[in-house]
């Protein structure tokens, strides 16, 4: 059912209303005021009792109420054919919202005689009054049906917000963590090329020392043995070069030994048996068949010897040990400089690896280094790139299999590889592994945060080049770091 | 006394540090031979040699990490076998983890640990106690280790009648 007034209510209110205001002017049966309004004034606030409606022919009022925080918020605007204060008007109750004009208002003021007197009157002004109050309402309801409508987009933008905040905030906290660690690990590497500095001085030291006592203790060894028929000299030599003899082999010829000199100690015995197959020669000339107190005296003098050689020896393979991995420490760690230098990627990876001896102890290390070029690198970072990858190879396969390293490189880019034999990676979890906070590891004291890849790429990102990833065809996980030549 | 049949294994894979342990439990070598290994597999052996020839195995010195099996891992397999569950049993470590000790301590009943680097007197007074322990527990005569071992707890022991012999 189509009802014309209703459509031209909607094209035009204040056609019904300029109606019904003419009726009224002219009838002599009511006494209705038109009323003026100026700007901010105030047709009723809310929470009063309401004695009267008011139609609206000119200007704009603005309906609004207190929110619990205080504040006003405007609810709608009404405009010339609108009601104002119909619904206090018929229920009674307290007014809603509070009217006011927001520019010069001019309305007929009805009272509740008046209302009744119009719906009571000849049949055109009663129907007028219908209208008025239908249209009205069809008013109100399409305010209340876009009201919705805004507010399912407000809440759909606010939603959107909400989601890009969490998202702001997630990469925050990423970043956060990202900056923490990479201050420990600059932090770390001051530390580390302080104490290797450190280090280095007492180790210097201590190989001059055992230099200087070799070049001393033979001119020693003369003052005992002037004419050298005591063999101190040689046997010092001997201890100087004393190869290290397979475990199995020297348990055999100790049991050898202690059957064939069932009257020297153990201990004796285990010493010389570690000497090489000639001095053993001399060794058994010196102590005869059958060897008495006198023999056992001289084989303990020269075991002296040989042991003096040796621990020398000791010295000076320990100490040199020291030095190189002190150099390795301050070449990993060269957070000083910071800058891009050409570099050969194999030194670090050198580096890298002896500092990384005692995890990969169990791990077979296959190297498949072919010339590269140098290419531009932060050595300190690009080595903790490396440095991440070993680990990750290692806790994947348990410390125990093999890791092939190979480098090789093309026009554009150089490129490092590390294949491991673990169980390679979770397909469902390939896309995830470069995110920072991805772990597969338990949390536990010796394990990470699950930054390890997330850094790695990040540094590989600056230096222009890229992480591969993919498991290889017989099973492990191969990571390739592609840098730019 | 004469050399009694009751060793002294150390299984160390590095042959320098292997030979220091070797030469700080020189003093007790009159008494307990020594014997050495450089691996976890190499030191299973040596033990099962030992115990076919007819010797008992009283203590043995284990580094923590060795190729193939770690000393943890050793350990315990020899701690669940009779024949060698009574030997004392010492973990030489420069790194374990928490973990690892604990684990150790649990199944291996690992009698000590010994931090690297260690010095001659702590590995000497761990390796007489443990060793008091074995013959105190393991064998009938207590007497002939009175030199070597701690001579007080063993002439306590026979003083008050607890040793072996007595049972």
């Amino acid at each position: 059912m189509i009802l014309d007034f209703a459509k031209n209510w909607l094209q035009d209110p204040s056609r019904i209303t300029s109606q019904i205001a003419r009726y009224l002017e002219n009838s002599d049966d009511f006494d209705v005021k038109t009323v003026v309004r100026e700007k901010d004034d105030v047709f009723f606030s809310e929470g009063d009792l309401n004695d009267s409606v008011y139609i609206l022919l000119d200007g704009t009022v603005e309906l609004s109420k207190s929110a619990p925080n205080g504040r006003s918020i405007a609810i709608d605007w009404l405009r010339p054919g609108a009601l104002v204060g119909l619904i206090s008007f018929v229920t009674g109750d307290p007014v809603l919202t509070t009217a006011v004009a927001v520019s010069p208002c001019k309305a007929i003021r009805l009272t509740e005689q008046d209302f009744f007197k119009i719906q009571n009157s000849n049949n055109e002004l009663a129907l007028l009054g219908q209208q008025l109050i239908i249209g009205n309402l069809i008013d109100r309801y399409h305010h209340v049906v876009s009201v919705h409508i805004e507010l399912e987009s407000i809440n759909d933008t606010l939603q959107k917000e909400r989601n890009h905040l969490r998202e702001a905030l997630k990469q925050l906290e990423d970043t956060q963590h990202r900056l923490i660690s990479q201050e420990k690990m600059a932090t770390l590497g001051q530390l580390v090329a302080g104490i290797a500095h450190e280090i280095n001085n007492p180790a210097a030291a201590m190989l001059r020392a055992s230099d200087n006592l070799l070049e001393y203790l033979p001119a020693i060894i003369a003052l005992v043995d002037p004419d050298q028929e005591k063999s101190y000299h040689k046997f010092f030599l001997i201890g100087l070069k004393r190869k290290l003899v397979n475990s199995e082999l020297q348990r055999e010829r100790l049991q050898e030994w202690t059957a064939l000199y069932p009257e020297l100690p153990r201990s004796l015995l285990r010493k010389v048996t570690s000497m090489n197959d000639e001095a053993l020669e001399s060794i058994q000339g010196i102590l005869g068949k059958k060897p008495g107190e006198q023999e056992k005296e001289n084989l303990e003098k020269i075991v002296l010897f040989y042991e003096s050689g040796y621990f020398l020896k000791n010295l000076q393979s320990s100490t040199r040990r020291i030095g190189e991995i002190v150099s390795s420490l301050k070449s990993y760690s060269r957070q000083d400089k910071g800058q891009f230098e050409k570099a050969d990627l194999r030194d670090g990876l050198n580096d890298t690896l002896l500092l990384l001896a005692n995890r990969l102890k169990k791990v077979d290390v296959v190297l498949n280094f072919s010339d590269i070029p140098n290419v531009d690198v932060i050595s300190g970072e690009i080595n903790q790139v490396w440095t991440n990858l070993i680990i990750n190879a290692c806790d994947a396969m348990k410390d125990r299999g093999e890791l092939v390293i190979s480098c090789g490189h093309s026009d554009s880019f150089v490129w490092v590889s590390f294949k491991d034999s673990g169980p390679g990676i979770n397909p469902s979890a390939m896309h995830e592994i470069f995110k920072p906070n991805f772990t597969t590891k338990q949390q536990n004291s010796n394990y990470g945060l699950g930054l390890g890849l997330s850094i790695s790429q990040q540094i590989v990102l600056k230096h222009g080049g890229q992480i591969k990833v993919r498991n290889a065809d017989h099973g492990g996980a191969e990571f390739k770091v592609l840098l730019p030549a | 006394m004469e050399s009694s049949d009751i060793y002294i294994i150390c299984i160390e894979d590095e042959a320098e540090v292997l030979d220091a342990v070797v030469r700080d439990l020189e003093k007790l070598e009159a008494t307990f031979p020594i014997d050495t290994a450089t691996s976890a597999e190499e030191g299973r052996d040596l033990v099962n040699k030992l115990l076919d020839d007819g010797k008992k195995i009283g203590l043995i010195v284990c580094d923590h990490i060795l190729p193939g099996d770690n000393g943890v891992e050793l350990l315990i397999e020899l701690h669940k076998d009779e024949k060698t569950m009574p030997a004392k049993k010492v973990l030489l470590t420069g790194q374990a983890g928490l973990d690892d000790t604990v684990k150790a301590l649990n199944e291996a009943k690992l009698h000590h640990y010994i931090a690297k680097p260690w010095s001659k007197e702590e590995l000497n007074e761990v390796a007489v106690n443990l060793l008091t322990d074995f013959v105190l527990e393991n064998e009938p005569n207590v007497l002939p280790f009175m030199n070597v071992l701690d001579a007080e707890r063993l002439s306590e022991a026979i003083r008050s009648g607890k040793t072996l012999s007595n049972e």
